[in-house]
């Protein structure tokens, strides 16, 4: 139920033991101020955009009540969300895989970079346990599509 | 610069009689060992990976894959990339520093890739 799904994210958001984690990070980077803002603030916009998605869902289904209406919301709300997981997934590989580019193979510690990838993987498995993997999977074919239009235009 | 040579934290005698290494031996070494096949898939998971890394909540990692299941943030050209050009090659002995960062603060760690005399593939693992 989306709903309950959106209830969860929520509750998931305002843990203790995420903003722990987020400590955690920060600490073990051993960040100065300044690079602590910039890890704060990417942590700030994940989590922002995620309760923000959450919560205008929750609001809306107060205010609809058209069956058909809500149906279109619940699948907005579901398609919403696995999109934004595929993104966390993709910053969290990319982000992981520049940032021990750097590290295994020119020993430069780019802490900021890991601290991200830590980051983005402490919302992989709340939200995936969320999402219906047949839209994923639909999702997923429907982005390669786009990358075979892009080469077909140019 | 790229640096390519990295001491081993592996006493030399401990590697050379590795595809003897059971289970029960591998449980009271102070560093990760993991035995896979070919294919990356799991047969041995020693105490120190489950304390340091992993996060199964008591749950068996053997059977899964350890670069797309257990630890994902390996599964790169830099990681499962030499493990996989060693196997092909049949040729295996690598280490390297890492950053593990998947569910864990960043976590510094020297790996040793090795494929043992009769085939056997190990991946082992040590917080710096």
């Amino acid at each position: 139920m989306p709903k309950q799904t959106a209830i969860r994210i929520l509750d998931f958001c305002s843990s203790p033991k995420l903003s722990q984690a987020l400590d955690s990070i920060i600490a073990t980077v051993n960040a100065n101020s300044e690079d602590e803002m910039v890890i704060k603030g990417f942590f700030d916009t994940i989590l922002e955009e995620l309760t923000s998605m959450s919560e205008i869902y929750l609001e809306s289904l107060y205010s609809i009540s058209d069956v058909n209406d809500i149906a279109a919301l619940k699948e907005q709300f579901q398609e919403q969300l696995s999109y934004f997981w595929i993104s966390i997934q993709s910053k969290f590989i990319r982000l992981n895989n520049f940032g021990n580019f750097k590290f295994s193979l020119f020993q430069e510690d780019d802490r900021i970079t890991q601290a991200k990838a830590s980051i983005c993987s402490l919302f992989l498995e709340p939200i995936g346990k969320e999402i219906q993997i047949e839209l994923l999977e639909s999702q997923l074919l429907f982005i390669k599509s786009l990358l075979k239009r892009a080469n077909f235009v140019s | 610069m790229i640096t390519t040579q990295t001491e081993s934290f592996i006493p030399e005698n401990i590697l050379q009689a590795v595809h003897k290494l059971s289970p029960t031996m591998a449980e009271k070494l102070p560093f990760g060992v993991v035995k896979v096949d070919d294919h990356g898939k799991i047969e041995l998971y020693n105490k120190y990976n489950y304390d340091q890394f992993a996060d199964f909540k008591g749950h068996s990692v053997i059977g899964k894959n350890y670069f797309t299941e257990v630890a994902p943030c390996s599964n790169n050209f830099i990681f499962s990339g030499r493990f996989k050009r060693g196997v092909a090659s049949n040729n295996l002995n690598m280490v390297f520093d890492y950053v593990f960062t998947y569910k864990l603060a960043p976590t510094k760690v020297r790996v040793h890739l090795y494929r043992d005399s009769i085939g056997g593939n190990w991946i082992f693992v040590k917080k710096h």
